[in-house]
């Protein structure tokens, strides 16, 4: 009984998700976007970094292709906007396995540093070849339907989540995992760890692509700066790290939590708010390591808890 | 008949000479016993015929294909297994997810997964880790930790296994425990082993024959009783020492 209860439960939830544009306002909707281009994001870069074990700091970049490619494709070519964001998600994915070929064999600070700065690359080279608009950006078309954007990315979002979970079932999965834990354990095992690394950051890029492809068309203008912009990158992995890395739904919940409190703090406290992301990043780094599905997955939580944490994650 | 074979196997790194012109050969179901000082080449014997690294020259045969060069990844799938001296176990995951994924690898890659749980339980069983399945590595003895090294190792379904060094640091009890299981995996497995090690009592104990490195070159390889009676092993590597106490 109790278990078609939880089933009922959860029906009920999946049902007001899915229709939250017809009982509420613009801004709650417009909100919800946010959170979710922003889960998809934060799901990408725990592909690769929560799962794979290479913290990418430039996975912005394939948010800034993707939004580009949808712009270049409704403007130009005036193609539909899904069949964009299938341009979009080839390009993503395409980028990742070009770039991840040689920067894959580099790890840890050396991957991170790299994939910063390819990020800066790319915002340079859209800064200034011809046909991407340079810096004065692109403007697209207006949509006719605002709530699309909401039902478009939602299941965007949930076929990631469904894809990433049959993904981390198979041999790819286990093979990301492993080679997080120890490449050289990994490649003793015959895992083909060149190839599981590339497909984990295909994936990552693919779906990433796709959020900025979004973006684009619901926000209707890019330029460079925005779609490029460092921080999302740094959002994506607080979001992630909070939520809980290398968790299938950590990084759902930290954007959720976040761009909430962020949005709230942003109105009410308007000085305050500006501490918000670097208190949170000290704090999560202290108490949380392993980030909020962690927490929820103890039984009888205590203060215990967090001052093992403390002990056990001191440097 | 052999199973692993090695001609004239050179490694040199940028002028250093690891190995020189090493020839060795395993016959299958056979336990070696590789021996030497540090820094003698036993490792990098190992990690050249492993993948992890390209020997300079020289031919190394598995059950006569040419496998020198292949990656680690493809030599793995072939069934070739090995064990690291410094374990290398997942942390983050449990005993029972640590063998798990190793034997959905290695030369499992084409079964289906469901049907590699099995392989992963009887593993851990035969290493005798089953009560600790659900534990994480970080709460395992450097005992339990090499077995659970083999137990991955062995997950992978291999004919043919390295052990480096699986008892470095255990103590008498544990040393005998784990000499009793590799005989015993040889047994239920039939795999061919060839392993590493300096402690004496368990190379006599379980080798049907001995291999000796000394400055990267092979000075030696024949009979438990032979090595240990041989003037340049004595010399290079026993001590004089080895040879009283064995007399007395």
């Amino acid at each position: 009984m109790n278990k078609v209860l939880k089933y009922v439960f959860l029906a009920i939830i999946a049902v007001l998700i899915a229709t939250v544009p017809l009982y509420s306002g613009a801004f709650i909707t417009r909100f919800l976007i946010g959170v979710i281009l922003y889960a998809i994001m934060a799901e990408g870069w725990n592909v690769i970094a929560g799962y794979t074990g290479y913290p990418s700091f430039g996975n912005v970049v394939f948010f800034g292709l993707g939004a580009y490619v949808t712009a270049l494709c409704m403007i130009n070519f005036h193609t539909p906007f899904i069949l964009s964001l299938i341009f979009s998600s080839i390009a993503g994915a395409l980028f990742a396995i070009i770039i991840g070929i040689p920067i894959l064999r580099l790890k840890g600070h050396y991957f991170a540093i790299v994939t910063l700065g390819i990020g800066e690359t790319m915002m340079a080279i859209t800064f200034n070849v011809p046909f991407t608009g340079t810096g004065a950006g692109l403007s697209l078309p207006l949509a006719s339907n605002p709530n699309l954007f909401y039902y478009v990315s939602l299941i965007v979002l949930v076929i990631f989540i469904v894809f990433l979970k049959f993904i981390l079932s198979g041999r790819l999965g286990y093979g990301m995992i492993a080679v997080r834990e120890d490449e050289d354990a990994a490649k003793m095992m015959g895992i083909d760890t060149v190839a599981v690394k590339i497909k984990a950051f295909a994936i990552s890029g693919f779906f990433t692509a796709i959020a900025g492809g979004i973006y684009a068309y619901w926000s209707t203008f890019i330029d460079p700066p925005t779609v490029y912009d460092p921080v999302m990158s740094i959002k994506m992995i607080i979001m992630t790290v909070f939520g809980g890395a290398g968790t299938l739904l950590g990084p759902v919940a930290g954007a959720f939590i976040i761009i909430f409190l962020s949005d709230f703090l942003s109105t009410h406290f308007t000085i305050l708010h500006t501490f918000f992301f670097g208190g949170l990043i000290v704090m999560t780094a202290i108490f949380l390591p392993k980030g909020l599905m962690d927490v929820l997955s103890q039984k009888g939580i205590g203060w215990k808890y967090f001052i093992e944490n403390i002990r056990k994650h001191r440097v | 008949m052999n199973i692993i074979k090695g001609e004239k196997v050179t490694k040199s790194f940028s002028g250093l000479v690891a190995l020189k012109n090493v020839d060795f050969e395993l016959n299958k179901g056979e336990i070696l016993g590789l021996i030497g000082p540090n820094g003698s080449g036993k490792t990098t014997l190992i990690n050249v015929i492993t993948g992890f690294y390209k020997p300079t020259s020289g031919k190394i045969s598995y059950k006569n294909h040419d496998i020198s060069g292949l990656s680690p990844h493809k030599i793995s799938r072939l069934g070739i297994a090995r064990t690291f001296q410094i374990v290398k176990p997942f942390m983050e995951l449990t005993v029972l997810e640590n063998v798990a994924t190793a034997a959905l690898f290695g030369r499992n890659i084409h079964i289906p997964k469901s049907q590699t749980r099995e392989n992963a339980k009887s593993a851990i069983e035969a290493v005798g880790l089953y009560d600790k399945s659900s534990y994480k590595p970080g709460s395992l003895s450097i005992a339990e930790l090499k077995k659970l090294e083999i137990a991955k190792a062995i997950a992978l379904s291999p004919e043919l296994l390295f052990l480096d060094e699986s008892m470095a640091g255990l103590n008498l009890k544990e040393t005998q425990t784990t000499m009793d299981l590799i005989l015993k995996v040889r047994e239920q497995r039939d795999l061919s082993i060839f392993f590493v090690e300096h402690v004496m009592k368990v190379v006599m104990g379980i080798s049907d024959r001995i291999m000796v490195l000394h400055h990267g070159e092979k000075i030696a390889d024949g009979k438990p009783n032979d090595i240990v009676n041989d003037e340049n092993v004595i010399k290079a590597y026993l001590g004089k020492r080895y040879k009283r106490q064995k007399n007395a």
